[in-house]
Formats: structure tokens, sequence, C-alpha cells
């Protein structure tokens, strides 16, 4: 009798799951695809996560096609690589991925930053001074000690640089984050610390050696942001650890340092994310008096400080009911492009695609009275940001790369995966966070990288990497801060490839050129640029073909990958006399694992252009 | 001695399919844990404490923490769910695969990423 109970049960059991299951199947929106839907591309509320995302189609003839030459290249050369960070102080380094890409110049020299390692080259692009390592520079150490049987000691942990010459001052203005690292172990120091490093040229020639440099450090461990003045020897004077943190998850580090300036400022913004924890705090931004750190003086302003409540889930402040990220402040080209009203201005756009799907919106930002910073009393003010209505932009996908050897893939697939070579691996495209901005012609241009959707000879169907470009303009009613777009557009490399992180550099006339890599099934990585005014933009040039595909440790699954790693940002920078200089990651094909034994085979591409 | 119960053989087959406990178990880790990658030092790091939820139709069925390395086993009925973590994470496109889909009687391994958005 209980076998037959226990019989009934059963059945009345496996009927409600095989009824749930077969209810369930029918459930499409799930696991539906991602319609693309023209109403979505204009003036729609903020998506979630469960509809997917609309992306914008690649319109023929009006994003940035690839054509032949190269209008307006007047000199170009490949800059720091993969075996000149590897290969800095006497191999005492890590090979590293991805290398982000720094860039600045007065037109005499060039100086040329990545992760982990900078050069200085003349504008014919012979190097003049380097390769050094970040750890030499900025922290008087090295980043592992390859001589030792456990690689101690070893340096402090330093990523993300960035680099600005000043046309008003002439100095050199070069960042770089910091986390403390334990020296015996490597691993990031217990309770934890973190900076963000400025150095700044004592003269306005720039060299590799230390005593030519003011040293600062920005202390991002927490709220705060308390200055340093690391001019004596910053190795042995790292941000003091401390007990108590008011910042969610804290002790954190500033992720991925921004930097501007204008007449008066120097401004760093950063992403707080804490060391050990999971979290994500917001961007804190801060100004300094820009001439007085060229003289040794070290004068600052906490600006914004974002935090996250994980009782309420809200962030404090907010940016429409999002987080705020990515507040990139703006460069000029020239003294006469700075904003001087309101007693000095800085600007900075950001994004606000939360959730990495979808957005129609950008968000503009004012900084005033930015003179103060070079009183006694600095007093600089963050106005209401004003929202601008935008094209769409959303998470990009991975990007494809032509097929081609992978020898580190195949070396891999030996040691890690049954003696099968692993695939070539796809690109990380990050995500739609705003990149460099530039203030020129009394415009805020810059882009994003967004998904597409590319002509693949056969249909409109396939997804990709492109870019998203706006040109904003700043208005002021009286002493309300507003904005409107002026221009905007997208740049896709089409017929199955990709266009990726894109720096807008414009001179003081508003004429300029967008620099990205373009990947795809015709295309290994590789270096490109396209003309860009107030009207719009034109073609995609390549200026540095790619000779390989990339070829990295984190393209692989046994290190995380794929997509691997790619450089997370280039750079663009309009000089005085009107031409522009861009570098971009791109892989030249001349080392690889095959040739050397190298974990990665990334270089980076210089270019200049008259636009 | 009463006679022995018999059962259809499709009776038999539901019978083993609710018994066997379908379900995932894996890992779940943050990636990238810094800024910058280096050859030989782990870039992702196990994302301890995370609850994870698992959605059918918007609806939260299932939740599940992940222990100290990251790992979490969790027993779902068959059918296709929307993964989320119930606390922000880090900033972005969050936890990667999104959709999982779970088969009858089988208790596969799927692996979580989460992006922190560190870059």
């Amino acid at each position: 009798m209980r076998f037959r109970k226990l019989g009934l049960l059963l059945v009345v059991l496996a009927t409600a799951a095989v009824v749930s299951s077969v209810a369930f199947a029918g459930a499409t929106s799930i696991a539906g695809p991602n319609e693309f839907a023209p109403s979505q591309e204009v003036n729609r509320p903020t998506p979630n996560v469960d509809t997917g995302y609309a992306a914008p189609r690649a319109i023929p003839g009006h994003t940035g096609q690839i054509k032949n030459g190269t209008p307006g290249l007047t000199g170009s050369f490949a800059g720091v690589n993969l075996m000149d960070t590897r290969s800095a102080d006497n191999g005492n380094a890590y090979s590293i991925e991805p290398p982000d890409q720094g860039l600045c110049t007065n037109g005499t020299y060039v100086l040329e930053p990545v992760n982990d390692a900078f050069a200085i080259y003349d504008t014919s692009g012979n190097m003049v001074r380097g390769p050094k390592s970040l750890n030499s520079f900025f922290t008087n150490d090295v980043a592992i000690t390859r001589t030792s049987s456990d690689g101690s000691p070893f340096g402090q942990f330093l990523s993300d640089p960035k680099c600005y010459w000043d046309p008003g001052n002439g100095h050199w203005y070069f960042t770089v984050l910091e986390i403390n690292t334990d020296p015996a172990t490597g691993a990031f120091a217990q309770p934890g610390g973190s900076a963000v490093l400025i150095a700044v040229s004592k003269g306005t020639n720039p060299r590799t050696t230390r005593s030519d440099w003011w040293f600062y450090a920005i202390d991002t461990t927490n709220n705060g942001g308390a200055a340093h003045d690391r001019s004596s020897n910053s190795a042995a004077s790292p941000p003091a650890a401390r007990t108590a943190y008011s910042d969610t998850g804290c002790p954190c580090f500033g992720d991925q340092p921004l930097i501007g300036a204008d007449q008066y400022g120097f401004y760093v913004s950063t992403n707080e994310f804490p060391i050990f924890n999971n979290g994500f705090n917001g961007a804190q931004v801060y100004a300094l008096d820009k001439d007085a750190l060229a003289n040794g003086i070290f004068k600052m302003q906490y600006v914004l400080h974002s935090n996250y409540d994980t009782s309420s889930g809200e962030w404090s402040p907010s940016l429409e009911g999002g987080y705020i990220y990515s507040v990139q402040p703006a460069t000029s080209p020239t003294t006469g492009s700075w904003d001087t009203s309101n007693n000095g201005t800085e600007y900075f756009l950001s994004a606000l695609d939360f959730d990495g799907t979808t957005d129609n919106r950008v968000a503009a930002w004012a900084m005033t009275n930015t003179s103060s910073l070079a009183t006694a009393t600095p007093a600089v003010h963050l106005e209401d940001y004003s929202i601008v209505d935008s094209e769409v932009y959303g998470q990009p996908p991975p990007a494809d790369q032509k097929a081609g050897p992978t020898p580190l893939g195949d070396a891999f697939g030996a040691a890690y995966n049954n003696g099968v070579p692993y695939p070539e691996p796809t690109i990380e495209t990050n995500d739609d966070r705003m990149n460099q901005v530039v203030y020129a012609d009394g415009h805020l241009w810059s882009g994003v990288n967004t998904v597409m959707r590319t002509d693949n000879g056969r249909s409109t169907q396939t997804t990709r990497a492109g870019i998203a470009w706006f040109i904003v303009h700043p208005t002021w009613d009286e002493s309300t801060f507003g904005a409107e777009m002026t221009n905007q557009g997208y740049i896709s490399a089409k017929n199955n490839d990709n266009a990726l992180f894109p720096s807008i550099g414009v001179n003081a006339d508003g004429q300029g050129i967008v620099t990205f890599s373009v990947s795809g099934h015709h295309y290994y990585p590789s270096a490109a640029y396209a003309r860009i005014d107030l009207s719009g933009v034109g073609a995609t040039h390549i200026a540095g073909a790619g000779g390989a595909p990339a070829d990295g440790f984190t393209g692989y699954e046994p290190y995380g990958g794929p997509p691997e790693r790619w450089g997370d940002y280039s750079a663009a920078v309009a000089l005085p006399d009107g031409s522009v200089w861009a570098a971009t990651e791109w892989i030249p094909g001349t080392f690889s694992f095959a040739t050397g034994g190298w974990f990665a085979n990334w270089g980076t591409y210089v270019m200049h252009v008259n636009p | 001695m009463p006679a022995p119960v018999v059962y259809p053989r499709f009776m038999l087959a539901m019978f083993a399919a609710v018994v066997a406990a379908s379900g995932l178990h894996g890992t779940v880790v943050r990636s990238p844990a810094m800024p910058v990658c280096r050859f030989g030092v782990p870039c992702n790091v196990p994302a301890r404490g995370v609850v994870l939820k698992f959605e059918r139709r918007s609806r939260v069925v299932r939740r599940v923490r992940t222990g100290g390395h990251g790992r979490y086993r969790v027993r779902l009925a068959p059918g296709r769910y929307v993964v989320r973590t119930s606390a922000r994470i880090g900033m972005g496109r969050g936890i990667r695969p999104l959709r999982v889909v779970v088969r009858r009687g089988v208790n596969r391994r799927v692996d979580f990423t989460i992006d922190t958005g560190i870059r």
C-alpha cells in the first residue's frame, strides 16, 4: 500500500515537472534574439537586461568605411611594445596585457607611456630616451626581481599611464595608478593602500631621470584623497595604511585615472574599486593647481566623492538614478582654447550605460571658478550635470580577427588542452564608457565603443564593435550650465570588421582625427584614423596594418580568456600648429612566442596627421 | 502476500527524472581583479559570498551563495534561467553567462565570470 501511495506521488511530481518544463519552454522572451527595433534608437527609456540591446545600424556611406590611402599622414612609426616593457629594468619586469596608451608631445619630443614602460621619441620616430619602466621611474623599484628564487623583492603595482603636455607652461604631466604591494610576496599589501602618482617635469624637456621631475601622490585608499609629496623617494613612503574606511568595501584604489587641464587646473578622475572586496563606488574627481605642480607645490581640492550604500542600494550622488563613472576631463590644444569664463571652466563628459546594455544619453559637466586653485583657498564648483540626448550606444561585443598563426595558442593547447591548439582569440572591447575628451573650438569631442549592426555582405544582422562619436556644445544661460549635441555619428569598419577604442584629437580650428584600432575578418589588429570636424567623420584609413593576430596569454582559457585584453584606451593630441599626434594598439607581427618565447605580441603605433 | 506493483515504463522514466537532481555547479570569479594582467599572476579571483539569483519569467526561483573559493551548487528544475547577482559587484555588464539552461536529470558545470569593470 505504501508503495502504491509513493507511486501516485511520483506520478504527480513527475507530471508537474514535465508540465513545468514544457510551459517554460514556451517562454521565448528569456532566450529570444535581440531584435533590432528602429523605434528604440531615440528617446527611449533606459533599457534593462531582460530585453537585450538594440544595436544601432551602420548606415552605408555615413559610418567611416575603410578606404585606401593615408591622407594627411605626415609620419608614423612603431612605438613601445611588449618586448620593451618585458625587457625593461634588465628583465626585472612582467609580461603584461593590456598595454593601455598614453601620448603627449610638444612638437619636438613625443612621450609615449604604456603598461609598464615609456619612451621618448623625436618627431622622426627615433627613440631618444628609454624605454624605461614605470616602476623605476615612479617608485624607484623593479616590478619583480628575476634573479631571486622567489621574485622578491617585488615593486609596487603600477598601471594605466597617461600623460599631458601643457601648451601654457610647457611642462609635462605624467600619471599612473599605484596599489601597494607586499615586497616579500608580490601580492597586494595588507591592509591595503593605493594612490594616483603624478610626475611633473621640472623643465620643459622631458627626460627619464627622476631628478628632473617632481613626484606627488593622491591617496585613493578611501574617501578624501590626502596628498603626499613623493619628491624624495616614493618607494620609501607609500600612502600610510589606514585602519578605518568610510567608503564601501575599502581599502580601495582609483582605477583608470583620467586627466585633463584648463588654464588653471590639472584634473584627475578615477573609478573607485575595493582592492580586496566586491564592489564599485563610482567616480572621484580631484582638482589641482596646475602651475604649482610644475614648481614643486602640491595643492588639491577633492571635488567629487561618490560612494555606494549597500544597505539602500543607492549611489551617493547618483547620475539619473545610476552611478557616476569614467568622468572624462577635457584637455585643449592651445591656450586660446581654454574657457576662462566663470573664473575658469573645465568640462567633462560621461556615459550612462549602467547595466552593460544600451543608452542614448551623454552627461556633460562643468567645473567653475578654477582660477581659485591658484589661491590659498581653492573653491572650484562642480555644476549640475546636463543630460544631452544622443544616438544609441551600447555594450560592444568582443572583436574578432583575421585568421592567422597563433603560436602561443598552439603552445598553450599542447600544455593545457590535451594537445589541441586553442582557437584564435577574440579581442576585448571592454564597454561603452566615455573615452578621451577634447575641448576645442568651443565644443567637447569624444567617443565610446559601441555595439553595431554591420553589413556582412549578405544581410545586416552581424553584430560588431564600432564607435559612437559625439560633439557637444556647452551652453551658459547666465550662470546656468547646459549642453546640446552639435553633431554625432558612428564609425563602423563594416563588412565583418570592428573599430574599437577611439580617441579624438582636435585643433583650435575644429579640425582633427579620430584614432582607433581596426580588427576583423579582413584585418589583423591595425592602427587606423579618420578625419573629423563639426560636419562629421570621413573615411577610415589604415595607418599601420597589423602583421599577425593578437596572440597574448590573456586570450586563452588557462589565463581567463578569451577575449584577449586590448589596450583600454588610445590617445590623440593636437598641437598649437594644428597637427595631431595619435597612438593606438596594433599587432606588428615582428615578434611572437615563436620568435622569442614572448607571451604576448602587442605593439603600439604612433602617427602624425595634418587634418 | 500482496501482488507486486508493476509500474509502466514511462512512469519509471519520470521517476528517474525527478529523483536525479538536475541543477548547476561550478565557480564564480571576479574578473579582472586588477587593472593590468601579469603573466603568472591570476587576473581573476574567486567571488566569495556572492548571492546568485536564478530567475524564470522575471521571478527569482532560487538563490545560492558562493563559498570561500567562489564555488556554488544549486538544484534547479529543468529549464532556462536568467542569472543575476543580488548585489552589485562592479560596474557595467555584470555576470556572464547571463542565461543558462538546465537539462533534466543533469547537474552540469557552469562557471560564471563577473565583470568588475576594472580596466
